[in-house]
């Protein structure tokens, strides 16, 4: 990656929930709201406009776009985590106005913001933060050696929550992983890979472009920061046809593992390799904490590799040693405590007695068929009265009746149970609030979070300029300077048109604008600009 | 179902699941700071949920991701 060793570059494309909706609770029109949401974006943002569509070029090297009904931000391309950071902070805060601002405006109802990861309304919806690294290799030479960081990192990199394929309560560090379903392939209509192979460079020809969908928008500074910063270390490392000491297919089945590991909150469950050792998420986290550190100061590592090796490293001995220090640092050990709390202080039922509650729902709603329609509940009165009948349906609630006596649990706490479940997930949500101000930040606020990455001013810095190195900070300052002329220029990922001339941002590394006379012919013409 | 809040402020054990009463000594600095997190937590959460969360639930769905 990158035009010279060392020299890394990376962005994070993130989807933001986001609702519009009147005083009753009726949401508007999902596409009239957006593109509400998008017209106030152009106006309080400095920007030159994409080919196409309602995408803005900011001046900060960001790009803000419409996808599928919600708004998503593509990040300044980065150098370092630290820099990438700071340009998602700062997009999340300038989207987080803009909803304050709509909302002030709207007069009508509430808008609400998301960095959010699944929908808990039966539609089975996921949000992506897609990761995209620059490799001076194609992605798929090296794949297979990746695979097994991409599986186990979700013990730090793990947003928290609730499988929302399921109508039980479920806690996963990574929920997204439910919607995964290939180990290596091309993402499209309903391909979701482990690793993508999409490989869109958005740059000149001898780059390629390593574009991960696994992952999901973290609220943790350090979460995000150690997602970003291993896994540019273990792709410089893979790029760079370092030995890995592992076979190709190290891990056997890495879905199943991964889901595995997901649903383990101890990190303890061991899954089987190739060369039938049994490994923890831990034990194979630490397989490529310690190639990186044994590679810290070759030429193709970045300069920042030994900072993050140790916070690295940090991490894996608090999750294996006392998850608990992790709570208030990483996101899924604070979500899980909060749920915890949230089920003691508010339900009569058991923290523990989910597990149970969640494979009766399952059942009982497979016997009614209420996926047609999502919000119906099967009450403990229903139950009760046709557990007075004859038949398949009385056989098989008798069935369940024998497993929640086991259980000390009783139909009557169904009820309880289907209340505290959407409690969760409404709390979930919240959590990962960007407007009106949720959870997490109020516990930023209030100096709860811990091992914060950003120090004061870095996001306002980001909020007005683009990262020193890459081309985003070229095409930010054009963007600033043409802004004024919206008319007469537009931009892509890799350059700026005019009427006459052309600014080349084919090189992700250059650092000065040289523009040329420009023609339709003269155009230089990139593979996947397209997409972007 | 009823959003009273119990004033209960034990913590559980995220590794076991057990009372916070049941942890080790030398946690009591841990166990304070949690109390505060879930507070801020609690409070914040409270400020924001007015109405059933199955209705917040439903006037949330989203237009999906990729």
């Amino acid at each position: 990656m990158g035009s010279s060793l060392g020299k890394l570059l990376f962005g994070l494309e993130i989807e933001f929930g986001f609702t519009v909706s009147d005083d009753e609770g009726r949401r508007f029109s999902p596409q009239l709201a957006l593109g509400s949401y998008l017209k106030l974006c152009a106006e309080m943002f400095v920007h030159l406009p994409g080919n196409g569509g309602q995408r803005l070029y900011l001046a900060n090297g960001s790009l803000l776009y419409p996808d599928l009904g919600h708004p998503e931000l593509a990040t300044a391309e980065s150098s370092s985590p630290v820099s990438l950071l700071q340009s998602l902070r700062a997009g999340e805060s300038m989207l987080a106005e803009v909803a304050a601002e709509l909302d002030f405006k709207n007069g009508i109802g509430s808008v609400g913001l998301y960095r959010t990861n699944v929908d808990y309304s039966a539609i089975g919806t996921t949000w992506g933060s897609h990761e995209s690294y620059l490799s001076r290799h194609d992605p798929e030479s090296f794949a297979p050696k990746v695979v097994g960081h991409l599986v186990s990192r979700i013990i730090f990199t793990g947003s928290g929550g609730f499988n929302n394929r399921s109508r039980g309560a479920t806690f996963m560090l990574s929920p997204r992983v439910s919607h995964l379903n290939d180990t290596i392939g091309r993402d499209g209509a309903g391909t979701r890979a482990i690793f993508s192979l999409r490989d869109e460079p958005l740059s000149s020809e001898c780059h390629h472009r390593v574009h991960l969908i696994c992952g999901e928008p973290n609220c943790s500074e350090l979460s995000t920061y150690l997602r970003i910063g291993t896994t540019a270390l273990v792709l410089a490392m893979a790029d760079a046809s370092v030995d890995f000491g592992m076979s190709e297919n190290w891990l056997t089945s890495p879905l199943a593992t991964m889901r595995q590991f997901s649903r383990d909150p101890e990190c303890k469950k061991r899954t089987i390799c190739g060369d039938k050792t049994r490994r923890t998420a831990l034990d194979i986290q630490r397989h490529y904490l310690e190639l990186a550190e044994m590679h810290c100061n070759a030429p193709f590592m970045p300069t920042w590799a030994e900072e993050v090796c140790i916070k690295w490293r940090e991490v894996l001995v608090k999750l294996e040693d006392n998850p608990v220090d992790l709570i208030g640092s990483l996101d899924w050990p604070t979500k899980l405590a909060l749920f915890k709390q949230h089920v003691k202080t508010r339900s009569t039922l058991s923290w523990g007695s989910l597990v149970v509650w969640t494979k009766i729902v399952a059942r009982v709603s497979k016997a009614f068929a209420t996926e047609t329609e999502p919000w119906s509940r099967v009450n403990s009165m229903q139950i009760k009265s046709l557990l007075r009948n004859k038949g398949e349906t009385a056989r098989l609630l008798k069935g369940l009746t024998r497993t929640l006596d086991k259980h000390d649990l009783d139909w009557t706490e169904l009820d309880a149970f289907q209340d505290i479940r959407d409690d969760l997930c409404e709390l979930d949500i919240r959590y990962s609030q960007l407007y009106p101000r949720g959870i997490f930040i109020e516990l930023e606020k209030a100096g709860q979070i811990r091992d914060g990455i950003l120090v004061a001013g870095q996001i306002e810095e980001a909020i007005d300029r683009a990262p020193v190195e890459g081309r985003a900070r070229v095409r930010g300052d054009w963007v600033r300077l043409l802004a004024k002329s919206p008319d007469k220029f537009s931009c892509d990922w890799t350059g700026i048109l005019g009427e006459k001339v052309y600014l080349d941002l084919g090189d992700p590394f250059v650092t000065q604008a040289t523009w040329q006379t420009r023609t339709e012919r003269e155009r230089p013409q990139r593979r996947g600009v397209s997409s972007r | 179902m009823s959003k009273d809040i119990k004033q209960r402020t034990e913590t559980d054990d995220i590794k076991t699941g057990a009372p916070a009463d049941d942890a080790a000594p030398g946690l009591t600095d841990t166990r304070t700071e949690m109390d505060r997190l879930f507070a801020v937590a609690a409070k914040s959460f409270e400020t924001m949920s007015a109405g059933s969360s199955q209705e917040f639930l439903k006037s949330s769905r989203q237009t999906g991701g990729q």
